[in-house]
């Protein structure tokens, strides 16, 4: 041990000691610490045979496509106070997985189109099998909801009349209208 | 290091130093044996109770009560239904108390599922025998459960029946979260039971 090492061992010595008193002050104070809180002590997991749940759908064609032209509508011209229907039925299907209330929403046709202001368009079911007939009276009766279990089909006719009031104005004209059906899902 | 365990002993030899220096010396010297007996940890314990699991169709108007079975049947809105399962909870030590919860990753839930007011995951309990005592710490989520008085084995021994109720709003509109394969996960299902102590702990 020489003159010039003596003094910085000496120092050394002393960080060392400093340093061991203040790790010591940590511990304490990391235990008072720890033991004032909430933690948790004891953990334990069981697992159980669980499963994986999937949702059903809803779904509502008409012949099968979304958006279906009833033909033979032009067929025979329309007169005030008389109807035309499309001899076969058209076919709705409830595609989905939940019951459904049909109902027939409102007649959509091009604004301001003075034909499609005087008609009258009906939608009802029909019994499978059997073909659609005008309405005696040339009214066809107002549409009325009807329900359709997942998976089944209704038979639809789609009656259109020109109103007995109609003017003369809608002679000799053409008009594009819709009819909407709308299935919400019903609970059993 | 060398000199961190240098320091240290320095400490602990003045620390030393200073004790004894307060005091004297006894030149007698006397020792008596004090039987302080053994101390034994406890236990805490859960494990599920063979053959109790089962789905039921709970809807309020639907198939109340009717079974589900989940790899045939899918949930429409309105729905809800429940995955029931008896566990077992085994406790044995003063002062514990513990907090009953879904484990992480016990289910997962489609995003569409789990988008505001469409579907949720609850967890419920109830005590089916035993004298433990549960109480909602957090409704639907977390229960703190306090063992009841140890039985002849010494250990306090309950059965929980846990509920895991999945709940399809009937007010979603549209074709909301319709057609999901895996609405809810529940494959990884699992219950922990973590001891709790400070504030929970009376």
């Amino acid at each position: 041990m020489d003159a010039t090492t003596a003094p910085r061992r000496r120092s050394s010595r002393l960080r060392g000691l400093f340093l061991g008193i203040a790790l010591t002050a940590v511990a304490v104070l990391v235990a008072a610490t720890a033991a004032g809180g909430t933690y948790a002590a004891w953990s334990t997991t069981v697992t159980v045979p669980g499963a994986t749940l999937s949702t059903g759908s809803i779904g509502l064609t008409v012949n099968d496509v979304q958006q279906y032209s009833v033909p033979g509508m032009t067929d025979i011209p329309l007169l005030p106070g008389r109807s035309v229907v499309s001899t076969t039925p058209i076919t709705a299907r409830n595609t989905g997985s939940v019951p459904l209330r049909v109902t027939v929403g409102a007649l959509t046709v091009p604004v301001g189109d003075v034909l499609g202001q005087n008609i009258l368009v009906g939608v009802r079911t029909i019994a499978a099998g059997q073909s659609c007939t005008v309405t005696a009276s040339g009214i066809p009766a107002s549409s009325q909801p009807f329900s359709l279990a997942p998976g089944a089909t209704a038979a639809l006719c789609v009656e259109v009349a020109l109103k007995a009031d109609a003017p003369a104005t809608v002679q000799g004209r053409m008009v594009d209208f819709g009819v909407a059906l709308v299935g919400d899902q019903v609970r059993p | 290091m060398n000199k961190l365990v240098k320091g240290s002993i320095a400490t602990a030899a003045g620390v030393a130093l200073l004790l004894g220096g307060a005091g004297t010396f006894a030149l007698w010297s006397d020792t008596a044996g004090v039987q302080g007996g053994t101390v034994q940890t406890g236990v805490l314990d859960i494990a599920p109770v063979a053959d109790t699991a089962k789905w039921a169709d709970v809807s309020v108007n639907g198939r109340t009560g009717a079974t589900f079975n989940p790899a045939t049947d899918k949930i429409v809105p309105g729905d809800t239904v429940t995955f029931t399962q008896d566990v077992t909870l085994t406790a044995e030590g003063k002062n514990l108390k513990a907090e009953l919860a879904l484990a992480t990753d016990a289910a997962k839930i489609a995003t569409a599922f789990a988008a505001q007011g469409v579907g949720s995951v609850t967890l419920g309990t109830t005590v089916k025998s035993g004298s433990a005592t549960v109480v909602a710490k957090e409704a639907g989520k977390v229960f703190t459960v306090t063992p009841g008085a140890a039985g002849a084995t010494g250990a306090s021994t309950s059965t929980l029946q846990v509920v895991v109720t999945v709940a399809f709003n009937a007010g979603v509109t549209e074709q909301t979260a319709q057609s999901l394969a895996a609405a809810v996960d529940l494959t990884k299902l699992g219950f922990t039971l973590t001891q709790v102590r400070g504030a929970n702990a009376s």
